[in-house]
């Protein structure tokens, strides 16, 4: 009985998550039409902020592991569950106008969100490789869905399509790693294969190898870092701006989790292995992304580019091997989600002429002078991106630096050092069009509705975090 | 005698078979979710083997779960194909490239 | 002596790696699906012969009965034309010997005779009375019970999903709707409103 009480405890957030999506899908129903929009709207926000609540209630309790060991929740799930649930709640209220706008169904938009967010923050709990599947699968396939709710545009389409291929071809190349590392320790709960493995080292060598390489590179198309990254602008471009928001933040989110706990808590035993070959990524991604991106005209591709770049500083966090460097890591990923919501929603609040979102960079020429607040915030995120002292990219890379100086290797620090310079230059080139170029024709801005206050808190965040950071630094030190 | 290295060979190479269905037939979306259906089979086969030579369950749920999985997965991918499809009247992968990538 | 276990499985095994060349290289979609409804039957007959019959036969049921369906609707539905893969083929030949061979000779290597001969890993052996399905259901219900519910979840969202992105509205179909008709009456139809003249001052 005792354990019954804390497993509902410790799951009451997953809970209340799946059932507000009932509810809201009910709502769709039952509700007069001049209700439902606005009620989807207030059961989202309910039941992320109440799992968040419930979240810090729960994890009073501990690290408790549940269910014979398929589930547990421990601090990474904690902090990494509690940031999703406030992405998604962020997404959701900047959508709310954006999808009357743009014709997409709002009621599915919110229903397949939060089902997103529970296959995600199982995920994150996931304890056994069975439970991290089909969480894995219960994030991805709403995302795959809702690129497509703008169904009669065929570049949505066509990103969805591109994304859901790509997505599927990522979970059979992982699923394969996973399998061969069943068939190396016959186990399949993180703490036994964890065991397993130092012993299966002897026989199976080479398999070992191989299930690493095959987990990574699905993992890297998660993430979207070169080498599996063609997909990833496309998508970016194609999608409506909302969903590219989803994918640059809680997919993310999850390939963050998913690394930590797969390389981190389950084959320590390999970390030899698995260092080399987070290098040979990180180094390939920090020059493809950089570089490719200051060839970028438009701006969701360039920003793209960029999270091709920002991951492989995160993933630099992780190479290093030390506490230090996941909590670098998991900082880094706070913050580029955090500015991420800004810069997407502030290109979905600008329209042109012909009612097409603007997203070319010459689109944004002479900014300043018709909605200067708004250019100012875009310069406050493309700084932070940059990583310019006030703003809290500049700790976030901080923290990544004093990691990677305490393990080395030295070259890597200068490498990631000179690319940074060239990162700085592309973003205060968007800066320097929207300051002091002159516009052609000013673009229409649209209201966000209560996204509007949102998107003036969220960037006011990024100063604020990069004045006052150390409470959230230890809050997410693992 | 067929031990369970002989299961494990068969899978790898369905494995690479379907792998090299993706890489080469850009021509056909509807044959690459073929090849992904593919691939499942090759990791269930793993699965399935691994699973009843050492007597250890969990693999076999594994497949089951995978297999629900890809079938709602493909329910999902056709129905983009299709809405894809109705808009563009073509399905090649070469002529949809409307995004440059 | 070759017994009839090996020979069922180097037959239905070599069918399988066919079909599944078949399915990459067909010229047509449609026989490209019917390839790969082979392969699902070949590997149930593997699967039976692995004792997993629960599985075997839900790939049956499921997958053949219910995916391949689908898959085969859609191609029909669309009926796309594709030239022949022959000439890319060609075009890829090294790539794919390359990459083919270099990934089957290593995979050969990590999971051929050497590291699993039949002395280290024994033969498939059950006692009398092992029952798959019920081993199965002993811990679907109980340990895996949280990724049971998530794959409820799952299906939802494909339910949620296909619904959303292919349902057009409901139908708008002008018909008679006679006892509408008939039960229209003076008070509930017609209304009549006092008000002022538009034009005050006239013509």
């Amino acid at each position: 009985m005792g354990t019954f009480l804390i497993a509902n405890k410790v799951l009451l957030p997953e809970m209340l998550v799946f059932l507000m999506s009932l509810l809201t899908l009910m709502a769709g129903v039952f509700l007069p039409t001049r209700m439902r929009e606005s009620s989807a709207l207030v059961f989202a926000q309910t039941a992320l902020w109440g799992a968040i609540a419930l979240a810090f209630w729960g994890m009073l309790a501990g690290t408790v592991t549940l269910f014979s060991g398929t589930v547990v929740v421990d601090h990474l799930a904690f902090t990494l569950k509690v940031l999703s649930y406030v992405t998604a709640s962020g997404v959701c209220f900047y959508a709310h106008a954006y999808l009357k706008a743009m014709k997409m169904p709002v009621l599915e938009f919110y229903v397949l969100t939060l089902l997103s967010v529970l296959g995600l923050s199982a995920l994150l709990s996931a304890n056994h490789f069975i439970t991290l599947f089909v969480g894995l699968e219960l994030m991805s396939m709403p995302l795959y869905a809702m690129i497509a709710l703008r169904r009669h545009r065929s570049d949505c389409l066509e990103a969805a399509l591109k994304y859901f291929v790509i997505g599927a071809m990522a979970t059979g190349i992982l699923l394969y790693g996973i399998a061969l590392l069943y068939g190396a320790t016959h186990t399949l709960g993180f703490p036994d294969v964890a065991n397993a493995i130092p012993v299966a080292m002897h026989g199976h060598h080479l398999l070992m190898s191989f299930a690493l390489v095959f987990i990574t590179i699905g993992i890297a198309f998660k993430l979207g870092i070169v080498p599996c990254h063609m997909w990833l602008p496309d998508v970016y471009e194609g999608a409506p701006t909302i969903m590219t928001m989803m994918v640059a933040t809680l997919a993310k989110i999850a390939a963050l989790g998913m690394l930590l706990r797969l390389l981190v808590s389950v084959m320590p035993a390999l970390f030899a292995e698995w260092q080399p070959l987070l290098m040979v990524l990180v180094v390939l991604s920090l020059f493809v992304g950089n570089v490719t991106a200051v060839k970028q005209a438009n701006l969701k591709r360039l920003l793209a580019y960029s999270s091709i770049a920002q991951l492989s500083y995160l993933l630099l966090g992780v190479f290093t091997g030390t506490t230090a460097g996941y909590s670098a890591a998991m900082f880094y990923l706070a913050t580029y989600v955090l500015t991420t919501l800004a810069a997407f929603a502030l290109i979905m609040c600008f329209r042109r002429e012909d009612g097409e979102e603007a997203v070319d960079i010459a689109d944004y020429a002479g900014l300043f002078q018709h909605h200067p607040w708004h250019a100012v915030m875009f310069a406050i995120v493309m700084f932070s991106l940059a990583g310019m002292p006030p703003f809290v990219g500049f700790i976030a890379k901080l923290q990544i630096f004093q990691a990677l100086l305490q393990t080395g290797p030295f070259w890597l620090v200068i490498y990631a050092l000179l690319l940074t310079v060239v990162a700085a230059y592309y973003y205060i080139a968007v800066v320097k069009v929207m300051f002091f170029d002159e516009s052609q024709t000013p673009l229409r801005k649209v209201s966000l509705g209560l996204g509007n206050g949102l998107l003036t808190l969220n960037a006011l965040g990024v100063v604020m975090l990069g004045v006052q950071p150390s409470g959230l630094l230890t809050w997410l030190s693992l | 005698m067929i031990g369970l290295a002989h299961y494990l060979v068969l899978s790898s190479m369905l494995f690479v078979i379907s792998f090299i269905g993706i890489v080469i037939n850009r021509r056909h979306l509807i044959v690459m979710l073929m090849c992904v259906e593919m691939m499942l089979l090759a990791v269930n086969m793993h699965f399935v083997a691994v699973s009843q030579y050492f007597h250890d369950i969990s693999g076999q749920i594994f497949v089951f779960f995978i297999l629900a999985v890809a079938a709602a997965e493909s329910a999902i991918g056709l129905a983009i194909l299709v809405l894809l499809y109705r808009c563009r009247q073509t399905i090649d992968v070469e002529s949809i490239d409307q995004l440059k990538g | 002596m070759i017994d009839v276990q090996t020979l069922t499985f180097f037959a239905f095994s070599g069918l399988l790696l066919l079909s599944a060349g078949g399915v990459v290289f067909s010229r047509h979609a449609v026989s490209s699906v019917m390839f790969l409804i082979l392969c699902f039957l070949c590997s149930t007959v593997l699967w039976l012969m692995l004792h997993a019959e629960f599985l075997g036969l839900a790939l049956l049921f499921v997958y053949v009965g219910a995916v391949m369906t689908l898959f085969l609707f859609v191609v029909m539905m669309l009926n796309v034309k594709i030239d022949a893969t022959k000439a890319r083929l060609l075009k890829y030949f090294p790539f794919v010997l390359v990459l083919g061979g270099g990934l089957v000779t290593m995979l050969w290597l990590a999971l051929g005779p050497d590291a699993f001969s039949i002395k280290k890993t024994g033969v498939l052996a059950f006692s009398e009375h092992y029952n798959n399905t019920r081993a199965i259901g002993e811990v679907m219900y109980t340990q895996f019970v949280i990724p049971l519910e998530l794959t409820a979840g799952i299906l939802l969202v494909a339910m949620v999903a296909a619904i959303a992105l292919t349902f057009r509205g409901s139908q708008q179909r002008r018909v008679q709707d006679t006892p509408k008709q008939l039960m229209a009456s003076k008070a509930n139809n017609l209304r009549i409103v006092s008000m002022a003249s538009e034009h005050e001052g006239g013509e």
